[in-house]
């Protein structure tokens, strides 16, 4: 991915989840081939649970970018995440400077971190262990 | 079936014992090291970038660039690595010498995934990809 569009989605990125509290663990990383931005929140320093959000891009050919967006949660003994939305992004819009695109990918995928969150909150206090599967199925997140 | 890729990852945790960082660990926060210091770390093992076929003849970035020591089948890397774009099959694997790359963060535990990574600060230089010089097919 060209430097100047990870430049311009970083700025945007970065100002959305620092607007929700995350902080960036990395920001366009190449991560095996794919350009990706990961933030990590902790709603409560007395509650293990971590939230996540990544925006992920990558080049598909001269007309279109790919990019995804994921929520995760985590703490000391496991971790969830799904993809909550993939867009295609043509060149044109990022040349043209309409980084708001970047913020229609990211909210939800903010929304459904937080609602991980508090349904993995609602779980526990209920004495299940369960979040939910996701689309990438990983270790459940256990109390 | 099993797969070996837990054996794995935990072997090259217990050969970085006590060196790796925590997940959520911000990257500006992970120690750098010269390449050197990482090769002697890893035995003389090569560090590892996962791609597709479309990257094969890759050999040179210059940006922020992840990397891990350890082995893993295409069916395995997502799930250990908690790579995005999970659809896509990186079934080559591009073998670089630590000791020719200048400053290497890290190691630390995967965000999101159960593998140890480095990251290459300033990517990697065209000397460090190992012979053949491209990527090879992981069989």
């Amino acid at each position: 991915m060209n430097s100047w569009v990870a430049e311009g989605v970083s700025q945007v990125a970065h100002e959305l989840a620092q607007k929700h509290d995350f902080t960036p663990v990395y920001e366009a990383a190449d991560r095996h081939g794919v350009t990706e931005w990961l933030y990590r929140h902790v709603p409560d320093p007395a509650e293990p649970l971590q939230q996540y959000v990544s925006l992920a891009g990558w080049v598909v050919d001269p007309l279109f970018f790919q990019f995804e967006s994921t929520a995760g949660l985590a703490n000391a003994s496991g971790f969830t995440r799904q993809t909550v939305q993939r867009s295609s992004v043509t060149h044109e819009v990022v040349e043209s400077g309409q980084w708001d695109t970047f913020s229609a990918l990211l909210v939800p995928a903010l929304e459904r971190a937080a609602a991980m969150y508090y349904q993995a909150l609602d779980a526990d206090r209920a004495g299940e262990a369960v979040v939910e599967m996701p689309y990438i199925a990983r270790r459940q997140i256990v109390s | 079936v099993g797969s070996p890729a837990w054996l794995a990852t935990q072997l090259d945790a217990r050969m970085v014992a006590k060196r790796i960082a925590p997940s959520g660990t911000r990257v500006e926060d992970l120690p750098v090291r010269p390449g050197t210091k990482v090769a002697g770390e890893l035995g003389g093992r090569p560090l590892l970038r996962y791609v597709d076929y479309a990257a094969v003849h890759e050999n040179q970035r210059t940006t922020m660039t992840f990397v891990c020591p350890t082995p893993y089948a295409p069916a395995d890397q997502v799930e250990y690595l908690a790579l995005p774009r999970p659809d896509l099959v990186r079934d080559f694997v591009i073998m670089l010498d630590p000791a020719a790359i200048t400053e290497i963060a890290g190691p630390k535990w995967c965000d999101l995934g159960q593998g140890i990574e480095y990251v290459l600060l300033n990517g990697y230089p065209p000397q460090a990809v190992l012979a053949p010089g491209w990527a090879v097919k992981i069989r």
